[in-house]
C-alpha cells in the first residue's frame, strides 16, 4: 500500500504527501484510480460479480483478468458450489446444487467440444478435464482432451498426443494438475505404454499450459499390479492413483515430476481386492472410503496425513438411520451381509471451512442425500429426473462410482 | 454514519500520561491534532517515521482533511491495543460502515479508505474495502460506473461480446 504514499524529508519537518491524487477528482474516482485499493475491493466480491464487472471498463477488465488477481483470490479455497453427475450411457449431466445461500442455474446440461459430446474425466480446483471422440471415429487415437473452465466457459483443446514410429501407444490415464493458489498454470499428465511396448512398462507425458506441447517426463517405469490410472486425484501438488490389489499406490509430484509410493490400508484377508467406494479431494484433504462387511451401511472415511505417513480415520459414518428413513435403499432380495444389500453410492465428501459442517453426498435411488459427519444428521439434497427404461430394477442406481465432479467457481485462465 | 468524532486533541499537554509521547499531526486544511504515539503507530507509515526518529516535529498529513483525520483518530482510539473496549460496542460502532448507500456516507468511506491507504492502517483499510465491496455486490454494470464515476471505454461490439461470454453472471 505504500506504493502510493511518499515520505519526503524537508528541512523543517517530515510530510506525508500523496502523489496520485488531485483535487478535481471525486473521492470515488480517486479510489477507482488506485489499483491497489480497487483490487482490494474487487477481491472481496463473488466471482459472478467479477465476471459481470469485466465489462465496466478496459481498466477493470485488465485488473480482473490479470493472473495475479486470480492467484490472490485463490489464497482462500473457493467453496464447492455443486456437483456435476454423469449418467450411465448418456452424455447428459445432472447438477446437484450444494449452496444454500446463492443457488445458481446448472452451468451446463451437456458439453460439446469440436462438434462432439464430451464426458468429464476430472475436476481440479475449478477446471474440468474433459474428453470426446471425433465424430465417427471412436478409437483412442481420435480422442480429444480438453481443459474447460465451466465458470468463464473458456476451453482449450489440447494438441493430439504424439505418435511415435507409426504406433499409437495405449493411454492408461489422463489427469489434470492445477493449484490456483500456487500458479495460474496447469499441467496435464498422461500415462501411456512406453515405446518398446513391453508389458507393464509405462511412460509419463506432460502437457503444460505454460510451455506448450506434449513431452516425455522421466524414463519408463514398471507399474505395480492393480494400479488404476484412469481416476487420478490431485492433492498436495501431486496426482494420486490407487492400487486395487497391492498395499502401495502411486503418486506423481507434478512440480518435481517424480513418482512416489503411498501406502494403503491393508485389504481384509477374505477379500481379493480393495473395495474402494470413494477416493477424492476436498479443501486440501485426501479422502478414501473402502467398504467391507458385515454391515456396509457402517464405514470409515480415511484421510491421508500431509506427510504421507499414513491414513487415519477422519469420520465414522452410520447410514442405518438413512436406510430407516428411505427403506427403498434396502435390497430385500439380498442377504443382509451382502455387499450390495444397501443400495447407495458415495458421490462426494465436502469439507467445509468449519470442520463440523463437513458432509457426505450419498446417492440413493432417484435422489441425493446430504449426511453431516458431526451431527450424523441427513437431509434430501436433490431429486434426479426419472430415467425410466434405463433402470433395470427399482433399486438400481442411476449414477455409478466416481461419476460426480466438483463445481468450483474459478477465474482460472485456460 | 456519524459525523466526525471528537478527536484526541483534548489530551494535548496532558502530563498525567507520564511517559506516553504525543505526536502532532496536521491535516491538509491546517487542523492540528495531538495523538498518543501508541495510538498513531497503528499507521504503518507513522510507525516507520517514529522508528526512524523522524516524528519529532509536526507531521503534515497532506490530502487528508481535518474532518477525515478526526475520523481516523476516532478509529485508532476505538482500536487501541489493550484499550478497554467492549467487543459488542466496537462491532456496533463498526456496523455504521455496513450500509453506505447514502452518497454522503459513501464519500466518508472513500475519504477514510484513502486516508487508510495513505497512512497504511491495515484494520481500517480492511473495514472500508469490505464496506465498499458489500455496497457494490448487487449493482449492475451501469450502476458500478456511476458509483465510481467511470466512463466505459468499450465500443458496443466489445461490450456485447463480453456480456455474451459471461452471460450467466448477468442473469437474475
Amino acid at each position: 500500500m505504500l506504493g502510493s504514499t511518499k515520505r519526503t524529508k524537508t528541512s523543517s519537518n517530515i510530510s506525508i504527501t500523496i502523489s496520485s491524487s488531485s483535487n478535481h477528482q471525486s473521492a470515488a474516482e480517486t479510489v477507482a484510480n488506485i489499483d491497489d485499493l480497487l483490487t482490494d475491493i474487487l477481491l472481496r466480491l463473488p466471482i459472478k460479480f467479477l465476471l459481470k464487472f469485466k465489462s465496466v471498463s478496459k481498466h477493470w477488465l485488465s485488473l480482473i483478468t490479470n493472473p495475479n488477481f486470480s492467484l490472490r483470490r485463490n489464497l482462500v479455497p473457493e467453496p464447492i458450489s455443486g456437483l456435476f453427475v454423469h449418467g450411465i450411457n448418456t452424455f447428459d449431466f445432472d447438477y446437484i446444487n450444494l449452496t444454500t445461500t446463492n443457488p445458481c442455474r446448472p452451468p451446463f446440461k451437456s458439453l460439446t467440444f469440436l462438434d462432439s459430446k464430451a464426458s468429464i474425466l476430472q475436476s481440479c480446483n475449478g477446471l474440468l478435464l474433459c474428453t470426446s471422440c471425433r465424430p465417427g471415429r471412436r478409437n483412442e487415437r481420435n480422442r480429444n482432451y480438453c481443459v474447460y473452465n465451466p465458470t468463464t466457459k473458456q476451453y482449450t483443446v489440447l494438441p493430439p498426443l504424439p505418435v511415435s514410429n507409426g504406433f499409437f501407444r495405449v493411454i492408461h490415464g489422463v489427469n489434470l494438475a492445477y493449484d490456483p493458489s500456487k500458479s495460474p498454470d496447469y499441467k496435464v499428465i498422461c500415462v501411456r505404454n512406453c515405446d518398446s511396448l513391453q508389458e507393464g512398462h509405462y511412460q509419463i507425458e506432460i502437457y503444460s499450459s505454460k510451455t506448450g506441447p506434449w513431452r516425455k517426463s522421466g524414463g519408463t517405469f514398471i507399474v505395480p499390479a492393480g494400479i488404476n490410472f484412469s481416476r487420478g486425484v490431485f492433492w498436495n501438488g501431486a496426482i494420486h492413483w490407487i492400487s486395487y490389489w497391492g498395499n502401495n499406490s502411486l503418486y506423481f509430484d507434478a512440480d518435481e515430476e517424480k513418482l512416489h509410493e503411498m501406502s494403503m490400508p491393508a485389504v481384509p484377508d477374505d477379500y481379493g481386492e480393495r473395495m474402494v467406494r470413494y477416493f477424492g479431494e476436498s479443501r486440501n484433504h485426501l479422502h478414501l472410503i473402502e467398504i467391507y462387511g458385515p454391515c456396509t451401511a457402517l464405514f470409515n472415511v480415511y484421510e491421508m496425513e500431509r506427510d504421507y505417513s499414513g491414513w487415519f480415520v477422519k469420520y465414522r459414518v452410520d447410514l442405518l438411520s438413512v436406510a430407516a428413513a428411505f427403506p427403498e435403499m434396502i435390497r430385500s432380495n439380498l442377504d443382509p451381509w451382502n455387499l450390495h444389500y444397501y443400495g447407495f453410492s458415495i458421490l462426494s465428501i465436502i469439507r467445509e471451512n468449519k470442520d463440523e459442517d463437513s458432509y457426505l453426498v450419498v446417492h440413493l435411488t432417484k435422489k441425493a442425500i446430504r449426511y453431516n459427519f458431526n451431527e450424523k444428521s441427513f437431509m434430501k439434497l436433490h431429486d434426479f429426473a426419472p430415467v425410466g427404461s434405463q433402470l433395470e430394477a427399482e433399486s438400481t442406481l442411476e449414477f455409478s462410482l466416481f461419476n460426480a465432479f466438483h463445481y468450483i467457481e474459478s477465474l482460472g485462465y485456460v | 454514519m456519524s459525523t466526525a468524532a471528537t478527536a484526541d486533541a483534548s489530551s494535548s499537554g496532558d502530563t498525567t500520561e507520564g511517559s506516553v509521547r504525543l505526536l502532532t499531526l496536521q491535516s491538509e486544511d491546517g487542523e492540528v491534532f495531538e495523538v498518543k504515539e501508541t495510538i498513531a503507530t497503528q499507521s504503518v507509515t507513522i510507525k516507520g517515521m517514529v522508528d526512524d526518529d523522524c516524528a519529532t516535529s509536526t507531521i503534515p498529513v497532506c490530502n487528508v482533511t481535518g474532518r477525515t483525520l478526526a475520523m481516523v483518530i476516532e478509529w485508532w482510539n476505538k482500536h487501541e491495543i489493550g484499550a478497554v473496549s467492549n467487543e459488542k460496542e466496537l462491532k456496533e460502532w463498526e456496523s455504521q460502515f455496513d450500509t453506505i448507500d447514502d452518497k454522503s456516507d459513501r464519500d466518508d468511506v472513500y475519504d477514510l479508505l484513502m486516508a487508510a491507504n495513505y497512512l497504511n492502517i491495515p484494520t481500517l483499510l480492511d473495514c472500508c474495502t469490505s464496506a465498499v465491496a458489500e455496497a457494490i455486490k448487487g449493482k449492475s454494470t451501469d450502476e458500478m460506473r456511476e458509483f465510481f464515476d467511470i466512463k466505459s471505454d468499450f465500443d458496443e461490439k466489445e461490450e456485447d461480446a463480453l456480456r455474451k461470454e459471461n452471460q450467466w453472471a448477468f442473469e437474475n
